[in-house]
């Protein structure tokens, strides 16, 4: 059921493009702010017998990557704060715990420290993660078959490194020791960094 | 087709020198600006594309906007010029200038001003 105005339509694409700003990390107030002035704009077009395509063309995620890039430099630094937040946070609080849970780490040392088994699926992970982001943040940019052959390398990619690191990776039980005021210095670090991304984005 | 991508992509460099001239006669919002677009011919400019721009422009001090309800429906926000904003648009109408000129020229075949054309 709808309206003349298409509200259900509207309130859709409205949706469909604030979740795209969400996940490339765009503050709330940003969003609430921009979303207001689509829907302003989607109601009036639709009055005006216009269709929501003519307004946000046939790529919803791609509109809405490229009204975010407008602020890039806000975007690109969220993403660097979120591998930062990744890279220091894990390995901090799995040394911190690494005394209590080394069995479950696999590692035989039960000091203070990073098992390597966790290092080298962060390695496999963040490289995916990271280009994941990328190819939302420039979808854009990109022609849709350029994109369909980024998303598919990238897909198997992950599924060859995550291979790898299910049989040859993970079975390594060494540790790298780490100092425990170090350990905390990368869970502080990661925390803020954590925070800082995360907190805008309520 | 070929002709709406060519348009598309001359249109891509001086887009936002529109908005500022629309924005220079009186305050404007979105879907205004993209009417007038639309008035004038440049029926291939998407409404979406104006955003990205608008966003650009506000960060960089050429526009600023503000929030006024509508009539009906959700409030809209009006886009202003700044002082910067209309040095911009003088500097895109000089250079859009002389780009036009030297096209013309080219195109239509006329040698531009000061030259000679080849025989």
């Amino acid at each position: 059921m709808t309206d003349r105005y298409g509200t259900p339509q509207i309130e859709g694409t409205v949706a469909r493009v604030q979740h795209a700003w969400y996940r490339v990390g765009m503050p709330r107030r940003w969003r609430r702010r921009r979303a207001e002035e689509l829907q302003a704009h989607l109601q009036e077009a639709v009055a005006d017998g216009r269709a929501i395509d003519d307004v946000v063309g046939d790529d919803i995620e791609a509109f809405a990557a490229e009204w975010a890039a407008a602020e890039r430099s806000h975007t690109v630094a969220w993403q660097l704060l979120e591998i930062l937040a990744a890279l220091a946070l894990l390995p901090g609080v799995a040394a911190l715990l690494n005394p209590w849970l080394h069995e479950l780490f696999r590692t035989s040392d039960d000091r203070v420290g990073v098992p390597v088994s966790l290092l080298t699926l962060l390695a496999v992970i963040l490289p995916f993660q990271a280009g994941w982001q990328a190819l939302r943040m420039w979808r854009h940019r990109l022609e849709r078959r350029i994109r369909t052959l980024l998303g598919g390398g990238l897909t198997l990619y992950l599924a060859v490194a995550a291979f790898a690191w299910a049989f040859w990776l993970r079975e390594t039980d060494r540790l790298l020791p780490l100092a425990p005021l170090a350990a905390w210095a990368l869970v502080v670090v990661g925390a803020a960094a954590l925070v800082a991304v995360f907190w805008p984005r309520r | 087709m070929a002709d709406e991508s060519r348009g598309s992509r001359l249109l891509r460099g001086i887009l936002d020198a529109c908005l500022l001239a629309l924005v220079a006669e009186r305050d404007r919002y979105g879907y205004e600006l993209a009417q007038a677009l639309r008035g004038a011919g440049l029926d291939i400019v998407k409404d979406g594309s104006i955003y990205p721009l608008l966003s650009r422009l506000e960060r960089r001090g050429a526009l600023t906007s503000y929030r006024a309800p509508a009539a009906a429906g959700p409030p809209r926000r009006y886009y202003a010029i700044t002082e910067r904003g209309r040095a911009e648009l003088e500097d895109a109408r000089t250079v859009w200038a002389s780009v036009a000129r030297g096209v013309d020229a080219i195109l239509d075949g006329v040698p531009p001003q000061g030259g000679v054309a080849d025989d």
